[in-house]
């Protein structure tokens, strides 16, 4: 079983002593802060009332599950119409329904998470084919960003790296890899130029590059009152944005049950940023802060201005009629809290099931000051933003009818600051990260992953042996992806007089499709049933044209011609093995793909791989060279476009890798060039330290890690300086 | 340190210390956690009396402090740790599938069939919806069996 294997071979895990002993040494020099809050400040009563309701909430949650192949309803009319709340009465009442209907709604929590279900009549023994049914290529992840993992490269066709002008004298420099140009995202290393920017922890580090004698200049102590976690950042125009969660009344009461407890720990988290004045490094000033309601989902900085998205759970319980800012999302500069104004909240026509916002904000970064806000009953998973608008999409589930999934994507305009909400649509599947949706042309574009559930009714006949099923088998090759046909049913009733039992099966397949959405994202064209039984690893719009690679065993690279909105064309498919999990627009017609290098069984991963493929003929693309990067198990580039730089106008191709064999601590971070073919420009084992980012100015390279900035000759490729802090 | 975060520390660090790793994938980082994690607990001044509550605190705090990325400021660069991060070179090819997973995934497999949080319990514990908890546990699972052909899962 694959439960208690997991549980055993997890268990073998554990620090070892020393590393244990090295810690504790350490938390013995650590106090706890002065202005140590005595126990509870909410008293227990309130907790426990907290709890017995949240109770409610869980069993009506999982109540769904009970049913059938385990996927809950979320909202069952998809033509859901937003509109403006009129006033808070409006929205506490909407919510007030949720709540109710919670209360109403109890059920026994099963919990059971099964893909294959088989309902039996008569004794239908174990004859029915075992499916392995679902497993097949449904998986993937990256999609659901992780909201700080969320990331930027640049440009989708254009060559979006910033050059900066040398102009002035001013050097030339990477910035974070972006998906958009001109639209920056954050991260936690960030660079003008001149000074590097590195966030841990609750510190930001300000070095010197200094032509590759990097020192530090200064430091600043983030905030620590209440609980505090910093992501990310953004500089802009001497202006550093550190991003971060505050949990203001985090653990603060005492509950005695488990989900309440999840609750306290979590609900009260609101998404804050403060600002610096950076015009002379060396002593940060701070401009402000401000907070708005909810977990940290992402955010993009455009011309100066700031956008925050984040999502806010209401606590049904503790809604009070007359404080709307029990109910409505918040904003706090630094002074005051206030509730969001009615006007500014969007709720469904038809209300709504979750009782969670959708928060977005926009700021002037210069001075911290808000320009406008927008709320929606909802949430988001993946963030896409060009210059002019933001995507939000949602995955849900349609599960009552047909087990479907789907993909609500909401549009927000920014018109330089100013959000105004656009409208809601759906596309079926789900959404791999933010690079699988792009504005072309006032038209949005998403490529999908669809889980396509198929429910098969069928008879077995006890004793008969293998001709009296009903079924046939199609079974992938080698694949734990099988789907099965159903045969006639002629063959059912030729086998009346014996025992004969039915069945009724789900199985799972995958496929995948490109769609078209006008701006009021009305569905306007599409193609798909792309790739059965795989998935999408990596998508890269450019233009007219959309690249994707799907995987299981080999990996397609689609073109997909979208000069007609309406009718979209697959013009080009090229099989090669292994996967990219990004795509990287390189120079004029080549595309670069980072991912892994498989065996041809698809099974067994041989290391990361580098992939340029020719794409001056999207109908015949071809990969022009590939360079294997044997033993490297893993790399953030992977996961992350951020944690590369891919820099066209520099050619260099840089980021971690995580070799099987090391007996180095560290990671190890490798800088590549490519000019016709990929070569390998520096692989610096990182011994002492753990490598996070690379990034260049002028001809220097530098590596920076939690606790040091290395400095690299791009000329030498050798170490030529170094900062410790 | 108080005899609370002793307590604390010897009870919860390999807990904090599995899931650190399940997300940053290798164990110099996910050890630099776990002392970022327990710093900022003792920091805090909090002494949750309800062990679930502690715990629940310690993965919400794990969760966050890997989300920031790049790891603690109090960590040494000196310890020499060469041993292989499993004792039992035999059977770890389900830990390696699920270190495979993208970081989202193996968090939500580790929490859901390690720690046995429901799905209502992650969405509360990740700060999501509870249909995104879903969609990853159903997306890391089927990941997985892939990976591990035909492991019931």
């Amino acid at each position: 079983m694959f439960k208690d294997d997991f549980k055993k071979q997890f268990d073998d895990i554990s620090l070892d002593r020393d590393t244990k002993e090295r810690i504790k040494a350490t938390l013995e020099g650590v106090e706890t802060k002065a202005k140590k809050q005595k126990n509870p400040a909410v008293p227990w009563r309130i907790g426990f009332a907290v709890a017995a309701a949240l109770a409610i909430v869980l069993s009506v949650a999982l109540g769904h599950f009970s049913r059938l192949p385990s996927i809950a309803p979320e909202i069952s009319d998809k033509e859901t119409v937003l509109i403006r709340s009129q006033s808070y009465g409006d929205i506490y009442k909407a919510l007030e329904e949720i709540r109710k209907s919670q209360m109403r709604d109890e059920e026994e929590i099963t919990y059971e998470y099964d893909y294959e279900y088989v309902e039996e009549s008569d004794d239908l023994a174990t004859t029915t084919p075992t499916t392995s049914a679902v497993a097949g290529a449904v998986g993937s992840t990256e999609s659901m960003s992780d909201s700080a993992a969320d990331g930027s490269f640049k440009g989708s066709s254009a060559q979006s790296y910033t050059e900066k002008p040398e102009a002035n004298g001013e050097e030339e420099y990477s910035e974070t890899n972006v998906q958009v140009e001109g639209v920056d995202e954050a991260d936690i290393v960030k660079t003008d130029g001149k000074y590097i920017y590195n966030l841990r922890d609750d510190t930001v580090k300000i070095i010197e590059a200094n032509s590759g004698s990097p020192r530090l200049v200064s430091t600043i102590a983030l905030p620590l009152d209440s609980e505090r976690y910093y992501f990310e950042m953004y500089l802009s125009d001497n202006t550093l944005i550190v991003l971060g969660s505050v949990y203001k009344k985090f653990g603060s009461s005492i509950v005695t049950d488990r989900l309440a407890t999840m609750d306290m720990v979590v609900l009260e988290g609101d998404t804050e940023f403060i600002a610096y004045d950076m015009s002379d490094p060396a002593s940060p000033r701070l401009i402000g802060s401000y907070s708005q309601s909810g977990e940290y989902n992402s955010s993009r900085m455009i011309g100066g201005r700031l956008y925050i998205l984040s999502n806010h759970s209401v606590s049904l319980n503790n809604m009070k009629k007359d404080d709307p800012k029990t109910y409505i999302p918040t904003l706090t500069n630094g002074k005051e809290t206030v509730a969001m104004a009615p006007e500014c909240v969007m709720s469904p026509s038809c209300g709504f099931e979750n009782a969670s916002y959708l928060v977005v904000c926009s700021f002037d970064a210069k001075n911290a000051e808000l320009i406008s806000s927008v709320s929606l009953l909802g949430s988001s998973d993946t963030v896409y933003s060009s210059t002019q608008n933001i995507i939000t999409a949602t995955a849900r589930y349609d599960g009552e009818k047909e087990h479907r999934q789907y993909t609500e994507v909401s549009r927000f305009s920014l018109a330089d600051g100013d959000i105004t909400y656009k409208g809601t649509g759906m596309v079926p599947g789900y959404l791999l990260d933010q690079f699988s949706i792009d504005e072309h042309n006032g038209y949005f574009r998403f490529v999908t992953t669809e889980d396509v559930y198929k429910e098969i009714q069928g008879t077995t006949a006890k004793g008969e042996g293998s001709s009296a099923s009903s079924s046939t088998q199609k079974v992938t090759d080698g694949e734990s992806t099988a789907s099965y046909t159903v045969g006639s049913d002629d063959a059912v009733t030729d086998n009346e007089s014996s025992s004969v039992s039915k069945y009724i099966k789900y199985t799972v397949t995958t496929q995948n499709g490109l769609y078209v959405l006008d701006g009021e994202l009305n569905p306007v064209g599409n193609v798909s049933g792309l790739a059965e039984d795989e998935r999408v690893y990596s998508v890269r719009f450019m233009g007219d044209v959309a690249y994707f690679v799907t995987f299981k065993q080999v990996d397609p690279l689609f073109s997909v011609d979208l000069s007609d909105p309406k009718n979209p064309k697959v013009i080009g498919e090229l099989k090669i093995p292994g996967f990219s999990e990004f795509l990287y627009p390189y120079g004029e017609g080549q595309l670069l793909g980072i991912g892994v290098e498989t065996d041809d069984s698809g099974r067994f991963r041989k290391g990361l791989k580098l992939s340029m493929f020719d794409i001056s003929d999207p109908a015949n693309v071809t990969e022009k060279d590939k360079y294997v990067l044997d033993n490297a198990i893993s790399s953030e580039a992977l996961y992350s476009h951020k944690a590369c730089i891919v820099h066209e106008g520099k050619n260099l191709i840089g980021f971690t890798a995580d070799f099987k064999s090391a007996t180095a601590k560290g990671n190890t971070y490798v800088l590549y060039t490519f000019d016709g073919g990929f070569k390998e420009l520096m692989r610096v084992e990182c011994d002492e330290f753990s490598p996070k980012r690379g990034l260049f100015i002028g001809d220097v390279f530098y590596i920076v890690s939690a606790h040091s900035v290395h400095a690299f000759s791009l000329s030498t490729y050798a170490e030529i300086g170094a900062v410790a802090f | 340190m108080e005899a609370y975060y002793t307590a604390a520390f010897e009870k919860h660090a390999d807990t904090v210390y599995r899931l650190a790793l399940a997300r940053m994938k290798n164990k110099y980082d996910a050890e630099d956690i776990v002392q970022e994690v327990f710093v900022r607990l003792i920091r805090s001044g909090k002494q949750p009396s309800d062990e679930e509550h502690l715990k629940a605190l310690l993965i919400r705090m794990t969760i966050n402090c890997s989300k920031s990325g790049l790891t603690s400021a109090w960590r040494k660069n000196t310890v020499g740790l060469d041993e292989n991060l499993h004792t039992n070179e035999q059977s770890r090819d389900v830990l390696d599938a699920v270190l495979r997973l993208p970081s989202k995934e193996s968090t939500i497999i580790y929490l859901h069939y390690y720690c046995g949080y429901s799905v209502e319990e992650l969405s509360r514990i990740l700060g999501c919806t509870s249909g995104a908890a879903k969609t990853r546990l159903f997306r890391a699972r089927a990941r997985l069996k892939k990976d591990l052909e035909g492991v019931e899962l």
